[in-house]
């Protein structure tokens, strides 16, 4: 068994490597859900989320104190929220958000942590969320422009570094997130002279408190609990002669991203899956050749007295040790890979994460799946291949002519004659083990699709956010914030496209490589005739890329409807348009430059083995 | 035309070195048909893989048409054996996935010596000396085990080689088509073509202008060399 495997060793290490990139990624993808989904929650529940905000004409503390002292209501702040700019450089200006805090010291909902500098900031001076200062680029002590609404520009200094883990991460926004109080407010615009903070909005005071933080009183996770106090307070607030605007009831105790994270990671468990499926494939196309180039040993052993089910469990078993060997490499890289995937995922939410401890489950998970899809996968080519009659397993007779030629596209490409016999070769052996070709073509073309619809669909939202913000304005801070939210994915499918590449290629490898060693005598007979070695080695290259170019060429096919359906989607649920739809012409025709170098990469090795075997060692006469 | 001294091939095994051929002396003219005969596992077929350029001699010295086998590289041997060597395999090897002329045209398309608008209608000719003109457009599978021979003595004749080797070319044909198979390689040697035939059947060595008797790897005694 051991044996078998080490006699085809270069191919037993690239199906390891390609079951254990399926399975790297699956622990990683696993361990990143199972760490995030803990510390996100906990994290955000660390900082005592509001269970609703309603955004109101006007609270002062007689109202605050009301609402507090409701029995449905657990807790209620307020704080007034203020939209303005600031300068970045000498001419750009990034949108500012300003959180009005009364009190920093008593803040109950919605905490907000200091990291540096000043706490709370003095008159005249604002604290920043830590992601933003890359967005300001500033640090704590400068001077920065600031400009509210309809107000004129006034300086203000950075006085310290805070961390809001309620906020979407800044630079994904781009906006500056800052926190001052009412006093720096009534500075900013001049048109509150009196300083009034509590005088409703309407009279002309910009420093009023507009939003309304509660926490309902009884269970705040349950939904239909929480949803049901905020309506009530709506209404009572109401009849109280506030005009309530707007009324925000966040899934309770989930952090606002939660869901879009949870989509994320499950696309990725899923693509982990995909890669692992592709995997089998290569592990298939293996215990083909292995079975096919052992048919005499099958036959000896039946000869002797060897049941097919005791032959089976040999190769079973080797099928096993793959997936054992791949667990070896793959447990240390998924780890790695998960602890850097939940810290990316952390900043990316604007969190920090407490603990990275795995689960014991995750392990076990893919132990088990790391074990299932090698014995899966070999669970045909095993099958097809003990089932044979001891004469039949006995029976070589060298070049097989029996295979090509009884299907119809075999005959259309037979008629195909004119670009050379070499060429011709390469060709047509594409579909003598037509199962293989087709699934390494699979792989190869998902790659490709993965790859083009990215890029076409980041020029198709392109073109759509300028037909909707006008054409040249890429500086225009909405394109750009669209186009920051869409780069998680982008990077995500380019990713995908990168894997499945190297899977596709691997699985190019292996196949080239079995078809190198199933031709062994017919490549001999080949280099008899008068081939050169290097004629050989051409053949054997022109077969991989023969199977890169179709696979480009089905890539290209899918391309537009893969862009055109999950860019109506993704305009769908971003901005209610129409989406223009084109394909990235560069990304096409660098695919093609990709996935041919590839192929060629993948081919190259197979092809120097095909063209340095003696020709004595491959016709082996005697 | 051919010519051995004290040629030796060794091979290394697991169990130790093997001696496939043991200080052979031979010379073979021009225009002979020469039939190695001796039991499976005797040299034969390393005597003709020596003689063809696809195996190299450990010991000893074999020139065949005025080149030296052993000081060849594998590039210049593969060009040479294409131009100089017709080679006829006991099991046919042809190239499944060409079609009866393709298989043909192939050691043309690698020596590259014809004109690509004479490689086709030369195959076809080749094809209809050997009876299977009407077969060009087949693919092997299609053929019998005569016919795919005959296709196969075509494909070594494509480059028009001075020397013919044949390894048991009739072994796995019934008695007729290898009666036509013998008579097609004695015409060829009538017109001039060398031909060694590695075989354990004695209707062929009745055909062959000599006769070579290979006993564990050594000439037999009484073997005109």
């Amino acid at each position: 068994m051991i044996g078998d495997l080490w006699r085809d060793r270069t191919r037993a290490l690239i199906v390891v490597l390609a079951i254990a990139i399926g399975l790297t990624g699956v622990l990683a993808v696993l361990s990143t859900y199972a760490i995030l989904s803990r510390e996100l929650n906990r994290g955000y529940l660390a900082t005592n989320p509001a269970s609703a905000v309603l955004q109101i004409d006007a609270i002062d503390d007689e109202l605050l104190a009301a609402v507090s002292a409701r029995t449905d209501i657990a807790a209620a702040d307020a704080r007034r929220l203020v939209w303005g700019r600031v300068r970045v450089g000498q001419t750009e200006w990034k949108r500012l958000v300003l959180f009005v805090i009364r009190d920093f010291h008593r803040l109950e909902i919605g905490l907000i942590t200091p990291e540096a500098g000043e706490w709370p900031p003095a008159d005249g001076a604002m604290l920043i969320e830590r992601d933003a200062f890359q967005v300001v680029r500033a640090g704590i002590g400068d001077t920065v422009t600031v400009e509210i609404s309809g107000g004129r520009e006034r300086t203000l200094r950075i006085s310290g570094r805070v961390h809001d883990p309620g906020q979407a991460q800044a630079r994904m926004e781009d906006f500056v997130y800052g926190y001052i109080t009412p006093a720096t407010l009534n500075l900013l615009d001049e048109r509150d002279e009196d300083g009034s903070l509590d005088e409703p909005a309407a009279s002309g005071k910009a420093a009023a408190r507009d939003r309304l933080y509660v926490i309902a009183a009884g269970d705040r996770f349950d939904a239909v609990h929480v949803r049901r106090v905020a309506a009530d307070l709506k209404r009572w607030l109401e009849s109280r002669g506030h005009i309530v605007r707007r009324m925000d009831v966040p899934a309770p105790g989930q952090h606002p991203h939660a869901i879009l994270m949870g989509a994320l990671l499950l696309a990725m468990a899923a693509f982990g899956l995909l890669v692992l499926i592709l995997s089998g494939v290569i592990v298939v196309n293996l215990l083909l050749a292995i079975m096919v180039a052992e048919r005499r040993q099958i036959g000896v052993m039946k000869a002797i007295g060897g049941s097919r089910g005791q032959i089976a469990r040999i190769y079973l078993g080797e099928a096993g040790l793959l997936g054992a060997a791949a667990m070896i490499l793959a447990t240390p890289a998924g780890m790695i890979g998960g602890d850097a995937l939940a810290r990316y995922f952390a900043v990316l939410l604007n969190f920090d994460l407490a603990n990275l401890a795995v689960p014991v489950w995750v392990y076990l998970l893919v132990v088990v799946v790391g074990f299932l899809v090698p014995l899966a996968a070999a669970a045909y080519p095993v099958a097809a291949g003990t089932d044979l009659t001891v004469r039949d397993a006995l029976a070589d007779a060298g070049v097989d002519v029996g295979r090509f030629g009884s299907r119809r596209l075999d005959r259309v490409l037979c008629g195909i004659g004119t670009p050379g016999r070499p060429l011709l070769l390469g060709l047509r052996n594409c579909l003598r083990r037509r199962a293989r070709t087709a699934l390494t073509l699979g792989t190869l073309s998902v790659a490709g699709a993965s790859f083009n619809t990215t890029l076409s669909l980041r020029a198709s939202m392109m073109a759509t956010l300028d037909r909707l913000f006008g054409a040249g304005t890429y500086g225009e801070a909405s394109r750009y914030s669209l186009d920051q939210h869409m780069l998680m994915i982008y990077v995500f499918l380019l990713v995908v496209a990168g894997v499945l590449a190297a899977v596709g290629g691997l699985g190019l490898m292996t196949a080239t490589s079995l078809s190198v060693r199933e031709r062994r005598r017919e490549l001999g007979v080949l280099r008899a005739i008068g081939a050169t070695p290097g004629a050989v080695a051409v053949i054997v290259v022109i077969e991989a890329l023969f199977i890169a170019s179709i696979s480009w060429t089905v890539a290209l096919l899918a391309a537009w409807p893969f862009t055109a359906t999950v860019g109506r989607i993704v305009a769908g649920a971003l901005f209610r348009g129409r989406f223009e739809a084109t394909l990235s012409w560069a990304a096409i025709a660098a695919w093609l430059g990709m996935v041919l170098v590839l192929s060629a990469i993948a081919s190259a090795a197979p092809a120097m083995t095909a063209a340095r075997r003696s020709v004595q060692e491959a016709v082996g006469y005697e | 035309m051919i010519d051995l001294r004290a040629a030796s091939k060794r091979y290394r095994t697991p169990a130790g070195e093997f001696p496939a051929l043991t200080d052979v002396d031979l010379h073979v003219a021009r225009g002979e048909l020469v039939a190695i005969t001796g039991k499976s596992g005797s040299g034969k077929s390393t005597l003709l893989n020596l003689i063809s350029g696809i195996d190299r001699a450990t010991t000893g010295e074999v020139t065949v048409n005025g080149v030296r086998i052993q000081t060849s590289s594998e590039r210049t041997l593969a060009r040479w054996r294409g131009a100089t060597v017709g080679v006829i395999f006991q099991f046919f090897q042809l190239l499944p996935t060409l079609t009866v002329v393709e298989n043909v045209m192939l050691p043309m398309d690698f020596l590259r010596q014809r004109p690509v608008s004479r490689r086709r209608p030369h195959a076809l000719a080749l094809l209809e000396r050997v009876g299977l003109g009407d077969q060009a457009h087949k693919l092997p599978a299609a053929l019998s085990g005569g016919q795919q021979q005959r296709v196969a003595i075509a494909r070594a004749l494509a480059n028009d080689p001075p020397i013919l080797t044949a390894d048991e070319p009739t072994g796995n044909l019934d008695s007729e088509t290898a009666g036509a198979v013998l008579e097609l390689f004695r015409s060829l040697a009538a017109g001039g073509t060398t031909i060694l035939i590695a075989t354990h059947e004695r209707d062929i060595a009745r055909v062959a202008s000599r006769t070579v008797a290979l006993v564990d790897g050594r000439l037999a005694k009484g073997a005109a060399a």
